[in-house]
């Protein structure tokens, strides 16, 4: 039953192949160069969540934030409409274009410091577009009148009239479409309005990329920059590492460099040099950097270098970890939900969690786990469906309790002996 | 080679049915959100460890929380490609007429973004028709489950 959907999806892109009016591919995406706001945001808060959560340090993506949440972040690629079938214009309203629905209206605020990408007029760059799935469908590129005001909603009418670029079906690889463009002859800030209308399906999608422009020679740009040195690891903590690298070298210039782990984004940096953190203790990375310049060309990988973060120190004590939350508290009692999770590599049976259980506090109901009060302190055990805790599973259980005043949430919390860490 | 074409259009289309037919029904709903999350596990093998504690207005945003959280009985997120944080929300009755109230309002625009199942939503849109969820169409007037269009 496992890997169903993997199944499911390799049945449908048969479909696809064979019957091309079918479209049963899956299509989410968004711009990354020049980036989307929602894209950039998004990086940006990895960097500042340290891999972990989601926290922007830009002020504009932290606005956008505080605006509409982080789900829009995690799902950065799914600015959408889904019934749009061309009627961009009809549809979208005027202010609304960089996120023309609810999920995404917070990156339509008018603001003049969302984050940037440096291009030059006049340039052939390579537009490179997040895909999960291949499929048909037109891309068009616009560009912001001279004159346009980033402190200003975005109109229709900010939008020069025709698209500075278009392309049909452009080539996929790697996760990503990828096509040259020549860019406009513009000066300063603006931003490039990304509109991809699927031809199988009414669903586009929307993306503004806030770029500055700067004075071109009209040549392209086509050159990588050098692969960056092999990293240099120090100031390894059970959370963090410092990286050093030899710096990569551009006909124009570097603008900055990627920090992968196991393919995914961990840091970027303006410089050769970056501080990883949100690491795992006790645990093994290896990191590769590559560096990009102001067209979009991407350098090949650094050769990588493995890293094993020290025990302790930033990551949990224990084998396990305790969730505690009261989704409802009322005068006189309140209800507590406990998810357990194993985060060892061996299962845990039987399992006994402990905490300290105030006086003024009288449990009155619990569920999924057995739990039993006594000398201030509460012990839960798993009742038949959860007795086990598999690596990496979880067990839930809650309770409701009078007491006598304000709930206090435990501040530590013992399994079968051995401390849990709390998130 | 059409023959061929045609021979493989044909199993991959009965693989389709059956599997589509086998389709797991329904999460355990009774365990909360974990029978969601033991749900999209057993189907995908993702989602083995569910997050809680978070506050649903920091990852659903002050608009949308207004509107969704009434009637959200429980939530949490687990990982599951290409989501870091994918929300499973165990839901109670009534979202459609927030949301239909919402627009009348002017407080919201479009419809929900959430893929409904029976009780119960998920915060994605990649592959949700794999899973069986559903799309919420609303006008203030009026809301309709549709089928999402396998893409």
């Amino acid at each position: 039953m496992r890997k169903r959907i993997a199944l499911l999806a390799v049945a449908a892109a048969v479909g696809a192949v064979l019957v091309h009016t079918g479209g049963t591919a899956v299509a989410h995406g968004s711009m990354v160069w020049p980036g989307s706001r929602t894209y950039l945001c998004y990086e940006d808060g990895r960097v500042g969540g340290g891999g972990g959560d989601l926290q922007p340090t830009n002020p504009a993506c932290a606005a956008a934030v505080a605006q509409g949440g982080k789900q829009p972040l995690w799902d950065w690629f799914g600015n959408l409409i889904s019934n749009a079938a061309g009627r961009h214009r009809e549809i979208v309203p005027d202010g609304s274009l960089c996120g023309p629905t609810t999920k995404f209206a917070a990156y339509n605020l008018p603001r003049a410091d969302w984050p940037t990408t440096q291009v030059t007029a006049n340039s052939t760059v390579t537009f490179r577009y997040n895909a999960w799935a291949p499929h048909p469908g037109t891309w068009e590129q616009y560009v912001t009148k001279d004159g346009f005001d980033a402190t200003k909603p975005l109109k229709w009418s900010d939008l020069e009239s025709v698209p500075f670029d278009k392309v049909t079906n452009p080539p996929l690889a790697n996760g990503e479409y990828a096509w040259q463009a020549r860019l406009p002859n513009k000066t300063g800030r603006h931003i490039i309005y990304s509109l991809w209308q699927r031809s199988d399906s009414p669903e586009a999608f929307y993306s503004c990329s806030d770029v500055v422009f700067g004075g071109g020679t009209g040549t392209p740009d086509t050159t990588a920059p050098s692969a960056p040195g092999t990293p240099v690891a120090s100031g390894v903590t059970g959370s963090s590492v410092k990286l050093d690298w030899a710096a990569s070298t551009d006909n124009v210039g570097v603008t900055g460099y990627r920090v992968y782990s196991g393919g995914q984004v961990v840091a970027t940096s303006a410089t050769n040099s970056v501080t990883v953190t949100g690491l795992s203790a006790d645990t093994s990375y290896s990191f590769t950097v590559v560096a990009t310049d102001s067209a979009g060309n991407a350098s090949a990988a650094s050769s990588g270098v493995a890293v094993r973060t020290s025990a302790g120190g930033g990551g949990p004590t224990g084998s396990c970890t305790v969730a505690y939350s009261r989704p409802s508290t009322w005068n006189g009692g309140f209800t507590a939900n406990v998810t357990v999770t194993n985060t060892g590599t061996s299962a845990l049976n039987a399992w006994e969690l402990v905490w300290d259980f105030p006086a003024g506090q009288q449990l009155s109901q619990a569920w999924s786990s057995t739990v039993t009060v006594a000398n201030g302190r509460a012990t839960a055990k798993g009742v038949s469906h959860n007795a086990n805790i598999a690596p990496g599973g979880t067990a839930s259980f809650g309770f409701n309790a009078t007491t006598a005043s304000t709930p206090a949430d435990p501040t530590s919390f013992t399994l079968s002996g051995s401390s849990c860490a709390i998130r | 080679m059409t023959r061929a074409l045609i021979a493989l259009l044909v199993v991959g289309s009965v693989t389709f049915a059956l599997l589509v037919g086998r389709a797991e029904p329904t999460p355990d709903l009774s365990r909360g959100v974990d029978g969601i999350a033991a749900w999209l596990n057993e189907l995908t093998d993702e989602c083995a460890t569910v997050r809680r504690g978070d506050d649903f207005t920091d990852f659903a945003g002050p608009v949308r929380s207004k509107v969704y959280a009434p009637f959200v009985a429980e939530w949490g997120t687990c990982a599951k490609e290409p989501y870091g944080r994918l929300g499973l929300l165990v839901l109670r009755p009534g979202l459609d007429q927030a949301w239909r109230t919402a627009l009348a309002n002017g407080e919201v625009r479009g419809d929900p973004d959430l893929a409904f199942g029976d009780g119960f939503a998920l915060t994605g849109s990649i592959g949700m028709e794999y899973l069986g969820l559903k799309r919420l169409e609303c006008t203030p007037s009026a809301c309709s489950l549709v089928q999402i269009q396998h893409h």
